[in-house]
């Protein structure tokens, strides 16, 4: 009997998040990341008869996703011949101008620690998943989405004592997963 | 461990309450003073404290986005459409 099975109406509340993370920063652009997503989710239903359960749920879309990614990447790599190059640095008009364009700007971050933090972010939704549902929303909502208590607790009914104390929990299991997984 | 920090002013866990409220800058003036009171005696709390804090730089590094409620809606909408004609 297959291990895993496919549940369509939880993809969105169950993997969305992580999926967004996932594409995000390998596309850098949100529009584009939430296409890549749909895309994701419409091939996953067309193949769902071939899912064998022998890997979990998010483990399948992400291995859908990712084709979808280097589709992507292929796609617009063959409009390639029609990119516009700028060389024309140096003419009289803006003759100065491409020496403040070009030098590195020291907050920038190399590919490798965007893609160490993506990890991370990846890791800290991981950890996520196996926390309490509910209490794994409410830590989102006010650490991710940086929502306002008072906002949160009417959202879900909760005082903000209750609030409080779910955050409490969550936080302290999240530094728990984190030092297992990540450290 | 517990009666020992029923004398002070306020105990582990209100600590931990005030930390945490102190990571999202939710924490009141008096908040604040009350967990630094805690922490000056109780190691686990300072130990706890820094924990929470390396915690709240990691989320920050990670830069983690949530999708938009609406995209999620939007989502929702095509995979149940895509689904009964897919798999009736």
């Amino acid at each position: 009997m297959a291990a895993n099975s496919l549940n369509p109406n939880n993809w969105v509340d169950k993997y969305s998040d992580y999926l967004f993370n996932y594409t995000i920063v390998r596309v850098n652009d949100r529009e584009i990341a939430n296409d890549i997503i749909s895309e994701t989710f419409l091939a996953a239903l067309k193949s769902a008869k071939n899912f064998k359960g022998e890997a979990s749920e998010r483990t399948w879309l992400i291995s859908i996703l990712k084709r979808k990614i280097i589709d992507y990447y292929r796609k617009i790599n063959s409009r390639k011949g029609k990119a516009e190059v700028r060389i024309n640095y140096n003419t009289d008009s803006n003759e100065g101008d491409w020496l403040e364009e070009q030098v590195a700007d020291s907050s920038d971050m190399t590919a490798e620690d965007v893609m160490e933090n993506n990890e991370l972010g990846l890791a800290i939704l991981d950890c996520l998943d196996s926390i309490n549902e509910k209490h794994a929303a409410i830590f989102k909502r006010k650490t991710i989405d940086g929502l306002d208590t008072e906002e949160i607790c009417n959202e879900f009914d909760i005082t903000p004592s209750n609030l409080w104390v779910i955050i409490h929990r969550a936080r302290t299991a999240l530094a728990a997963c984190l030092e297992k997984n990540w450290f | 461990m517990g009666v020992k920090k029923k004398n002070f002013l306020i105990d582990c866990s209100e600590a931990g309450i005030c930390c945490d409220k102190a990571q999202y800058k939710d924490a009141s003036f008096s908040e604040k003073a009350k967990l630094l009171i805690h922490l000056i005696y109780c190691k686990i709390c300072r130990k706890r404290t820094f924990r929470n804090s390396k915690l709240t730089k990691l989320i920050k590094e990670s830069k983690l986005q949530s999708c938009p409620e609406d995209q999620k809606k939007v989502w929702k909408e095509q995979i149940q459409t895509k689904n009964t004609t897919e798999n009736p």
